[in-house]
């Protein structure tokens, strides 16, 4: 539908063209998705049920692989705002929260989320190097920033008015809570004896 | 009926012409403050005969006065010139009038230019020595050369008469965005004549970095009227709560065009015809806002009358309805016009506003989805770096919203052109 948007406009190469747009948008919404992914992965490790229901390669390495990969779309989507030169968003803008021009507020946000990230994916980086509490602390940030993003893409993405795109954020709301819940369930129940 | 059917709305409504050029000059009636010379001409000898020499006020006095009046400024977002003055009396201050008037539908700058340029040179003189400055930049659009030559004599006679600030012409593009006042700043820097964003007001960092107090041209009239006669004597005309007068221009893109100076307050009666009285009215130029013809009955030219009812003064444009037309079609013309004014440098406007002009066009022609129309005024509003996607989609909001009868006549393939009542 948004297709339409593209009327009038006229491609002429990569940087005057609206395909940083739209490839921000995507990396966007693809970007929401992984870190709902990996999220929901994240609450669910901390479930410490038997490694038979809930093997390591889940709580672990896919979490942490799928993790990486939304830092690799997160600097994606960053780098295809600030390379857009129809918004005027400067390379510190993404950093420094509430400092810019365009929609301060709303972009401040997602510079928020991305600084949390940071700290999150250093602190990943040398978990092997730190102690288990500072570590944790950091981490816990990663909730943070998926409701800080989500805010994000929700009040300032240009399809987050279609009805696709409220069914990706309010859905990927619905997974966080849904994996929220489960654990404090998990919590309630007697914990199960591991062989 | 879907609205997806491909149908033709049949309408007889006259699609007017929006482009510059072409245009009639307008009749402008002799004024009560501003306008109160023309009759003398606009040599520089009539005026110090008339009026005495430029007046010299102090900064903190000026700034009084302009508070005391309650002054706004006159090109279209009715800014306090006190707090833009005080906030650009700092060292090294420039001073620009911005006389471009890039929009087709305005033609009252260009008038007080014409037949008045030292009331508006004056308020810039007084401007100029309140902030401790000579430096004056004049911006002039550059499709009405006969403004550039006036000007060039007035500032010959000036110097010649020896005034001593260093007075500098431009000369603007002919664009509806030419003359926002980052787009000015760029063709004083000698760059492109259009908009980039603001990271700080010009009033705190404009022309070189240097605070500047860019204003519309009759701003400054207006303040070199103030600073002559104080503010009580500004207060001669208009209401204790509104003192003074403005300068509006009605139909200023038809075929007779006008240029009023009137007292704020004066009724609305008594500045259009009964004929016009009861057609909806297109307040505030391109970017503005509908009025319907029951809104109009007892409305006054008052910047807080008018934002009662909804809308704004502007620039002072009025733009009746002509008779037999259709506000959905004409709606449908601007919204194309402005589209076509894109800076195309916000992506925002650049992609936003040609959609928008073809989800209106498909509304109001093909029976197109209103639904298109309001989920593109929300996607460009306040995404660009001047507000020239807000004003388009301020145009079109008030377009659904004064006539969701005509809208939903035009999804059935109707028009009710020429039945001015239905739209009362």
């Amino acid at each position: 539908m948004n297709a339409h948007l593209m009327h009038g406009a006229t491609s002429t190469g990569f940087l005057n063209g609206p395909e940083l747009w739209f490839a921000n948008r995507g990396t966007g919404f693809v970007l929401l998705l992984l870190l709902t992914f990996s999220t929901m992965l994240g609450v669910l490790a901390t479930a410490r049920v038997s490694p038979r229901l809930w093997p390591r390669m889940l709580s672990q390495g896919l979490h942490r692989n799928v993790s990486l990969l939304a830092v690799a779309f997160l600097a994606a989507h960053v780098t295809t705002a600030v390379a857009d030169t129809f918004v005027d968003i400067r390379w510190y803008d993404a950093f420094v929260p509430f400092a810019g021009k365009y929609m301060p507020l709303w972009l401040g946000f997602g510079s928020l989320a991305l600084d949390l990230l940071i700290a999150v994916t250093v602190t990943s980086l040398l978990r092997h190097r730190m102690s288990h509490r500072p570590w944790r602390a950091v981490h816990v940030l990663a909730y943070a920033a998926w409701g800080l993003g989500l805010l994000h893409g929700l009040k300032m993405g240009t399809d987050a008015g279609t009805a696709w795109g409220a069914a990706i954020n309010y859905g990927c709301i619905a997974v966080v809570f849904m994996a929220v819940l489960t654990r404090l369930g998990l919590l309630l129940q007697p914990r199960l004896v591991t062989t | 009926m879907t609205a997806d059917t491909a149908m033709t709305v049949i309408t007889n409504a006259p699609r007017r012409d929006v482009r510059n050029g072409a245009r009639r000059d307008p009749v402008v009636s002799q004024g009560l403050a501003l306008l109160a010379g023309i009759s003398a001409g606009p040599g520089l000898a009539a005026h110090r005969g008339r009026l005495g020499p430029a007046p010299a006020p102090r900064v903190d006095e000026l700034v009084q006065l302009a508070r005391d009046v309650d002054l706004r400024g006159r090109g279209g977002a009715g800014f306090p010139a006190a707090i833009k003055l005080a906030s650009a009396a700092r060292r090294k201050a420039v001073v620009v009038v911005n006389a471009s008037e890039g929009e087709p539908a305005s033609r009252k700058d260009a008038a007080l230019m014409l037949l008045a340029p030292h009331v508006v040179l004056d308020g810039a003189a007084a401007v100029a020595h309140a902030l401790d400055t000579r430096e004056v930049h004049v911006v002039v659009p550059s499709e009405l050369p006969s403004i550039r030559v006036g000007i060039e004599k007035a500032l010959r006679d000036r110097v010649g008469s020896g005034e001593r600030i260093r007075w500098k012409l431009h000369d603007a593009a002919p664009r509806f965005v030419a003359g926002q006042a980052q787009a000015v700043l760029q063709l004083l820097a000698g760059k492109k004549n259009l908009p980039v964003t603001a990271w700080q007001p010009e009033a705190v960092s404009g022309h070189k970095g240097r605070p500047t107090l860019l204003s519309n041209a009759e701003t400054f009239a207006h303040l070199g009227h103030l600073a002559r006669v104080g503010a009580d004597g500004y207060a001669a005309f208009g209401t204790p709560g509104e003192p003074g007068t403005t300068l509006v221009t009605l139909r200023g893109d038809g075929s007779d065009p006008e240029v009023r100076e009137v007292a704020f307050g004066t009724p609305l009666t008594d500045v259009l015809t009964q004929a016009e009285m009861a057609r909806p009215l297109l307040l505030g130029g391109y970017h503005g806002t509908w009025l319907k013809p029951a809104q109009l009955q007892g409305l006054g030219v008052s910047r807080r009358d008018i934002a009662a009812a909804g809308a704004t003064l502007g620039a002072g444009v009025l733009l009746p309805l002509d008779e037999g037309g259709c506000p959905l079609v004409r709606t449908e013309a601007l919204v194309d016009y402005l589209a076509g004014q894109s800076a195309r440098r916000c992506g925002p406007c650049m992609n936003g506003l040609p959609a928008m002009a073809e989800a209106v066009r498909d509304l109001v022609h093909r029976a197109g989805p209103v639904a298109r129309v309001e989920e593109l005024c929300g996607l460009v509003v306040r995404r660009g770096a001047c507000a020239h996607p807000d004003g388009t989609a301020r145009l079109v909001t008030s377009m659904l919203r004064r006539f969701p009868e005509e809208v939903d006549a035009h999804a059935l393939g109707d028009c009710s052109a020429g039945r001015s009542e239905v739209f009362a």
